[in-house]
């Protein structure tokens, strides 16, 4: 008959299903008229199901997908990977609390008023007007998911300009708009410059 | 999971043989299948969004570029988490990342409460993740393995390079702890 503690140490794989047979069998046995035993067992169901609500977050989807999809294609020289992608995420993140903070971001616009352009930023190769509910580091993560950079911004009307980290061909950039669209929880409004 | 792992290896490995032609196509089926269990192993034992995103792209570039060398001789999950083990395990070199103050095992598992007593810290989704954190790295893989993953004993050791015994040992250690953290009236 094995000992209590080796009955214990059985339990967790009995609570996910892993156990063999011959095991679960042991354990039902001591389980029947062991009531402290019967507690181990449901705390240890109750653990599975919190720690699997705990990890229900989002994950990165497809914005991870486009992310891993530039780098195996290969056309972006440089992407900004491992510990130095979470700073510039930061950065990024503290960039856009830091101009809300200042009360430059989602100022009142007028919807039909348009967008602002800025002169003398030939760089910029996109405009974008994001969700107002939209929060700092959804922005983040989707600019730096893109390989996107701000060049100015927001404009009075709310817009940013954006560039792209590396070169980028029109066709490249056209499908860079479809898919900023695609985020329409994040993107209100996106186009070439 | 372990219970859907036994259809898991044909259709996954299909994917893995056609990544390892360079199908993107196949690539994103595969992204799609494991994103979510690659992130979650990542992200439960960094405890940082950004830095599990990471891994997971470090992950499916591995699997892109190195996809042939799949043997078939483990379960698919069991492959690309152990993939994952390391580059988490990087990523802590890269940043010089220490433990935290993890609990003291041995005071744990004398002082452990009931079972009955820790269950109501269960309820506690906020209360869970401060135990959770105060665990050391090895002890709360292990649980993440076991509880979120629902896999074997062997399974884990596999990923984790431990005798099955020493997986059991950890479970029970990590099982103690939280109970005695779970326990306690604060």
């Amino acid at each position: 008959m094995p000992s209590r503690r080796e009955i214990e140490e059985l339990l967790p794989a009995y609570v996910n299903g892993s156990l063999t047979e011959p095991d679960r069998d042991v354990v039902e046995r001591a389980l029947a008229d062991d009531p402290a035993l019967q507690d181990e067992l449901r705390f240890l169901e109750m653990l599975q199901d919190g720690l699997k609500a705990r990890a229900a977050g989002p994950t990165p989807g497809g914005l991870g997908w486009h992310r891993l999809r530039r780098r195996i294609a290969g056309t972006s020289a440089a992407p900004p990977e491992g510990r130095h992608w979470w700073r510039q995420a930061a950065a990024v993140a503290a960039a856009v609390i830091i101009l809300a903070q200042g009360g430059l971001l989602w100022q009142a616009y007028d919807e039909d008023a348009g967008y602002e352009m800025l002169a003398g930023e030939s760089e910029a190769q996109l405009q974008v007007r994001f969700v107002p509910d939209a929060s700092a580091r959804q922005i983040a993560a989707l600019l730096i998911s893109e390989d996107l950079e701000i060049v100015s911004g927001p404009g009075a009307a709310g817009v940013y300009r954006l560039r792209t980290a590396t070169s980028a061909t029109p066709a490249e950039i056209d499908a860079l708009v479809d898919r900023l669209a695609e985020h329409d929880a994040i993107v209100a409004f996106v186009a070439r410059e | 999971m372990a219970n859907d792992a036994a259809s898991e290896n044909p259709a996954a490995g299909l994917l893995l043989a056609r990544i390892a032609r360079r199908d993107e196509a196949a690539l994103k089926s595969f992204y799609d299948q494991f994103e979510g269990r690659v992130y979650r192993y990542a992200y439960s034992r960094l405890n940082d969004s950004f830095a599990a995103a990471d891994v997971l792209n470090e992950v499916m570039l591995e699997v892109w570029k190195h996809a042939a060398k799949f043997a078939g001789r483990s379960k698919v999950s069991t492959w690309i988490l152990g993939i994952a083990r390391h580059k988490v395990i990087d990523h802590m070199r890269r940043e010089r990342r220490h433990a935290a103050e993890a609990y003291d095992f041995e005071t744990a598992d004398e002082d452990a409460p009931a079972a009955a007593d820790a269950i109501a810290g269960l309820q506690d989704a906020d209360r869970l993740e401060r135990c959770m954190q105060r665990l050391s790295d090895a002890h709360r893989e292990a649980v993440h393995l076991a509880f979120f993953e629902q896999m074997s004993y062997a399974e884990i050791g596999g990923i984790t390079g431990c005798p099955e015994g020493t997986v059991k040992t950890r479970i029970y250690h990590a099982r103690q702890a939280l109970k005695h953290c779970l326990g306690r009236r604060d």
